[in-house]
């Protein structure tokens, strides 16, 4: 029974998601929104049904349910329902529902993917939908949403160059270790597929010097959108980059494990120090997730068992923080509140608001007991424990400077100013407490998330 | 597991506060009331039909250290939960009246409610990491509450001055934990207590009986429970009956078989002693009417540390439970009267109950209760404590406390008795509201019926009952009969007003714990000024590393410069840069 209900459900719950695209005929209608969402606690609720079953198989060649997918799929659900959450005032919530179905359809697809093809058809997908949702919602959104296309156009014709180069070694293209079948070509080929694939990933999840783009395109979009680039895409590059490096070139984890030692720390630095400059709350915001991919990178050069939990537990809580921080910032955007400066009173203006933002701030700035000091903790301690101390010091450097620009937020927040108060909605009120309670529940009970994570990797990895 | 229900109620009642919105803050009070009633519930269950068990949740693990939390459902921990749980509601409802200000409840409420859930989670702690966790909680929500008024300066003083000092017992637990963490990879009360005396043991438990004498105020920690009286009355009560300084005591009671092998119970007692000796003296020449039974904790406190001192579990125990209600009571008494008289404070001005008979005859129930007349509840507290004299100096001491107890508390009731005889005061009695009466009531009949725990504690406890004999009881009733008739002579006739000079202006100034301070501060000022050069190292540092941080991202900053062409650049760059790397590696 609970076999076949995951075996039928999730192919039925992706095709679902593509026919939501249908939503587009109703341009203004809200309804099919609702349904979106109710897909997607259906999705959330097969995941959970699929991790506990404990299932491993492959369907059709091409979708991979296991522990680890079905964890993630369980995960994503969650998210991209904050981020629904957080465009329900859309001005054309049909056509966003569109682009949204098919990025969600994307994102299950990334996860549960067994072949190479269908990951790079899915992140392509992803990549198209987001551009367009970018574009949605004015003029002054062209200028992001080309740029986000051409980037990822530019990404993905190098992840097919690199599909292309294992094509000698290994002709399935499935996401399991590479069979070395031929030896007509030298090693040298599939490490250029690995360098191009470090580069088509590394676009996609914000690595430093792949990244310039990001912070024009957070910026430009709208907040819901940059939610989801930050909160959704990234992370799915992620699990990208965890299924290609870790499955796929299994046996070269080592040889790689430098070259992503050196894009961690380049990435911190860049996100941290650049961050610290900005006044635009939202283009803070947007090198501070730069930096935080900088972290989870930290985890997947160690490349431990260890790393890889603590990589994974450092995605979710950054999915959960950077959603939340931007749905405030998108709430407070729309009353023309950007800047630091803007933010002056705010703990006056909207009390509950002020400390959720506080809080998330000091979450991802590392701040005990919430969970982006689990996260961080996880990380650091994991590369100190397989001796790369060097790259942790520089991580705990790069928090300690991080925490500058998050308290310059905090500070003026505290600043007392007396203007009106503000009343959000009640979708980003919905949103804050969730990503709220989230960051204060893991972070002080952090023990059952890292047990569910270290299951799940230990399925795959 | 089932344990720590109990804590909901209160904590969603304090987000429930912090979250309301400005227009419906009336909520406040009656959720943080349903919620305290919804604890005595669950109190109650768990008091009856909980079996003794104990659970362990483990936290987190770091480097092979597993930290978790313990919880219990032990007998002991079950009769302090159900103490708190019995106050909790009555404070909140007194709270109700108490508050004028409406405007100040969701505030008052929402620490109340989380003071309320440490100390919860404090009864049912099993090891140092959860009782920690409770400690601390403690520490900052009574610091909040004590300083409620903070724009007195006197509030946010005393509160200042508490939590100073408790936070010298905070270090010391703190440090203890670390060292029994570090000495048996637990810090499971239950197996702590069995181990065998070793100097690790012996630090720790020197470092925990400190941390006692901070949270129960105890000489030369004792100065701040008294100044404490600045924070609102619901909080000196609840304070002052069932939780904060009664933690301490509680911990030494729960680790007193571990004490006594130690050989700290002498510590504690001569403590104790002095403590009680400092309460009785001052309560007796106290003229501000919350002051005089902030002494009076203070000597309860002092006593009940004594009969630790003693080794004597019943009478720790019984003067621990009786002394809940019976101060609570008066706390709640105190401040009627003081609203009753415009908030004025000095006994020898206000009169005694503003003309509500039910705040008058409370507070005379609990005069005789604390005093140790026979058929109330305080009763059994003074008694379990002079049956447990284990020599004649101790007995001596034990009967002059009584004495200046019984002389103290008829005096307290007696002054302001005598003012509304002679119509000192003319002012009319304000009204006062029943959700401040009803509170009063309720406790004066709890004061009366503990008599009958004498028969229910020892059994539910498991601990060997004490008898009184004849001569105990007639020497009491002796005793207060002396001190009461010695107030009655010279406050309620009238032939002295006030007690000065002597023994009585050296204890009430307080001059010597005074220069301890002044000579510990000057010591740690001594130390802190040549910190203050490195200060100047670490300043210059941080402001270089400040300096070339901004100017990194300044210049970064120009790598992002909008042109598309430009970021596809990059990629490219960056790609062939790979490529040469890898080359290289290869």
């Amino acid at each position: 029974m609970i076999h076949s209900i995951v075996e039928y459900g999730i192919p039925l719950i992706i095709l679902a998601m593509v026919t939501g695209g249908f939503a587009f005929l109703r341009r203004r209608d809200r309804g099919p929104m609702a349904l979106t969402g109710l897909f997607l606690i259906i999705a959330f609720g097969i995941g959970l049904l699929a991790f506990h079953s404990g299932y491993d198989f492959v369907e059709f060649g091409i979708l991979r349910i296991d522990g680890f997918s079905s964890m993630l799929l369980s995960f994503f659900a969650i998210a991209l329902l904050l981020v629904l959450m957080l465009a329900k005032d859309e001005e054309e919530p049909g056509l966003f529902n569109m682009l949204f179905c098919l990025a969600a359809s994307g994102v299950f697809f990334v996860v549960l993917s067994y072949s190479l093809l269908s990951l790079m058809m899915a992140i392509e997908l992803i990549s198209a939908a987001t551009a367009l949702m970018v574009l949605n919602g004015g003029k002054k959104r062209i200028e992001p949403a080309v740029k986000l296309f051409v980037i990822s156009t530019v990404a993905i014709s190098v992840f097919v160059f690199a599909v292309v180069m294992i094509m000698p070694y290994d002709l399935s293209f499935a996401i399991a270790p590479l069979q070395m079948n031929t030896g007509l070509v030298g090693s040298s080929l599939i490490m250029l597929a690995a360098v191009l694939f470090v580069v088509a990933l590394a676009v996609e999840a914000g690595l430093f010097p792949f990244n310039i783009w990001m912070a024009d395109v957070y910026q430009g979009a709208q907040g819901h959108v940059t939610a989801l680039l930050s909160g959704v895409n990234k992370k799915v590059a992620f699990i990208a980059i965890l299924y290609v490096f870790f499955v796929v070139f299994a046996g070269y984890t080592k040889v790689l494990s430098p070259l992503f030692e050196l894009i961690a720390i380049l990435t911190m630095f860049f996100g941290n120090l650049v961050a610290m400059v900005q006044k635009d709350v939202k283009r803070m915001l947007a090198y501070s997730s730069i930096s935080q991919a900088g972290y989870i990178l930290i985890g997947i050069a160690v490349g431990t068992t260890l790393g890889l939990d603590a990589s994974l537990f450092q995605i979710i809580a950054h999915t959960f923080m950077t959603i939340g921080a931007f749905g405030i910032v998108m709430w407070l955007g729309s009353r023309g509140i950007n800047t630091v400066d803007d933010y002056k009173g705010l703990f006056q203006r909207n009390g509950f608001m002020g400390v959720a933002f506080a809080i998330l701030l000091l979450s991802m700035a590392g701040v005990p007991p919430l969970m982006g000091f689990v996260g961080k903790f996880l990380l650091f301690s994991s590369a100190i424990g397989s001796g790369l101390v060097a790259l942790a010091v520089i991580g705990i450097i790069n928090s300690f400077i991080s925490i500058y620009y998050y308290g310059k937020v905090i500070v003026s927040m505290a600043d007392r100013t007396e203007k009106g108060s503000l009343h959000p909605s009640i979708g980003v009120i919905a949103v804050t407490l969730i990503c709220l309670l989230v960051v204060l529940v893991v972070g002080l009970y952090p023990q059952p998330l890292i047990s569910i994570l270290s299951k799940s990797v230990l399925s795959v990895f | 597991m089932f344990e720590l229900i109990v804590l909901a109620p209160t904590l969603i009642a304090a987000l429930f506060c912090i979250v309301v919105v400005d227009k419906k803050v009336r909520l406040t009070g009656y959720v943080s009331i349903l919620a305290s009633l919804l604890t005595f519930a669950i109190a109650v269950y768990l008091f009856f039909y909980m079996p003794s068990s104990s659970t362990n949740i483990s936290w987190f693990s770091v480097a092979g250290h597993l930290f978790s939390i313990s919880i219990t459902s032990d007998h002991i921990n079950m009769m302090l939960l159900m103490l708190v749980a019995f106050i909790s509601p009555l404070i909140m409802i007194y709270s109700m009246g108490f508050f004028d200000d409406i405007k100040e409840h969701r505030r008052f409420y929402a620490e109340m409610n989380l003071f309320a859930a440490s100390m919860l989670f404090f009864a049912i702690s099993a090891n140092f990491i959860a009782l920690i966790i409770a400690w601390e909680g403690l520490g900052i929500t009574s610091y909040l509450l004590i300083g409620f008024w903070y724009h007195k300066k006197d509030a946010a003083t005393a509160a200042r001055e508490s939590i100073s000092i408790i936070i010298i017992g905070d270090v010391a637990m703190l440090a203890a934990l670390i060292m029994l963490l570090n000495a048996y990879g637990t810090t499971s009360f239950a197996y702590i207590s069995a181990q065998p005396a070793g100097y690790q043991i012996y630090l720790a438990f020197a470092l925990v009986v400190l941390a006692i004498f901070t949270k129960s105020a105890q000489f030369p920690f004792s100065g701040w429970l008294p100044k404490a009286m600045e924070g609102p009355t619901p909080v000196s009560a609840f304070l002052h009956s069932s939780t904060m300084v009664k933690a301490g005591v509680f911990l030494a009671i729960i680790f007193m078989p571990l004490l006594f092998r130690l050989g700290l119970l002498p510590l504690v007692f001569v403590i104790g002693a002095v403590t009680a000796a400092i309460g009785v003296l001052n309560a007796m020449s106290g003229s501000h009417i919350k002051r005089i039974l902030a002494y009076s904790t203070l000597e309860d406190l002092g006593l009940m540390l004594v009969a630790v001192g003693l080794n004597s579990v019943i009478a720790a125990v019984l003067l621990f439970i009786t002394q809940t209600f019976y101060k609570a009571l008066l706390f709640l008494d105190a401040g009627s009267i003081m609203k009753a008289n415009n908030e004025e404070s000095n006994i020898f001005k206000l009169r005694e109950s503003g003309g509500n008979k039910l705040v008058f005859w409370t507070a005379v129930i609990g005069v005789l209760s604390i005093a140790g007349v026979f058929p109330l509840s305080g009763f059994l507290g003074k008694m379990g404590l002079e049956v447990s004299a284990t020599n004649i100096y101790t007995y001596i001491f034990l009967v002059l406390v009584e004495l200046g107890t019984s002389f103290y508390i008829f005096r307290w009731i007696f002054i302001p008795m005598r003012n509304s005889e002679r119509g000192k005061i003319a002012e009319s009695p304000s009204n006062m509201p029943a959700s401040m009466v009803v509170p009063q009531v309720v406790l004066a009949f709890a004061v009366v019926a503990a008599t009958a725990l004498y028969f229910f504690v020892p059994g539910y406890l498991g601990i060997s009952n004490v008898s009184f004999g004849y001569i105990a009881p007639v020497v009491e009733t002796v005793l207060v009969i002396t001190g009461g008739g010695t107030a009655y002579y010279l406050y309620k006739k009238g032939h002295k007003v006030r007690i000065n000079g002597g023994l009585f202006t050296v204890v009430h100034s307080i001059d010597l714990i005074n220069a301890f301070y002044i000579l510990l501060s000057k010591f740690v000022l001594l130390v802190s000024k040549v910190a203050e050069l490195f200060d100047y190292l670490i300043y210059i540092i941080f402001a270089l590393f400040g300096f070339v941080t901004v100017f990194l991202g300044r210049k970064m900053r120009n790598i992002v410069s909008g042109n598309l062409n430009l970021y596809t650049a990059w990629i490219v760059i960056g790609m062939v840069i790979l490529i040469i790397a890898m080359v290289f590696v290869l």
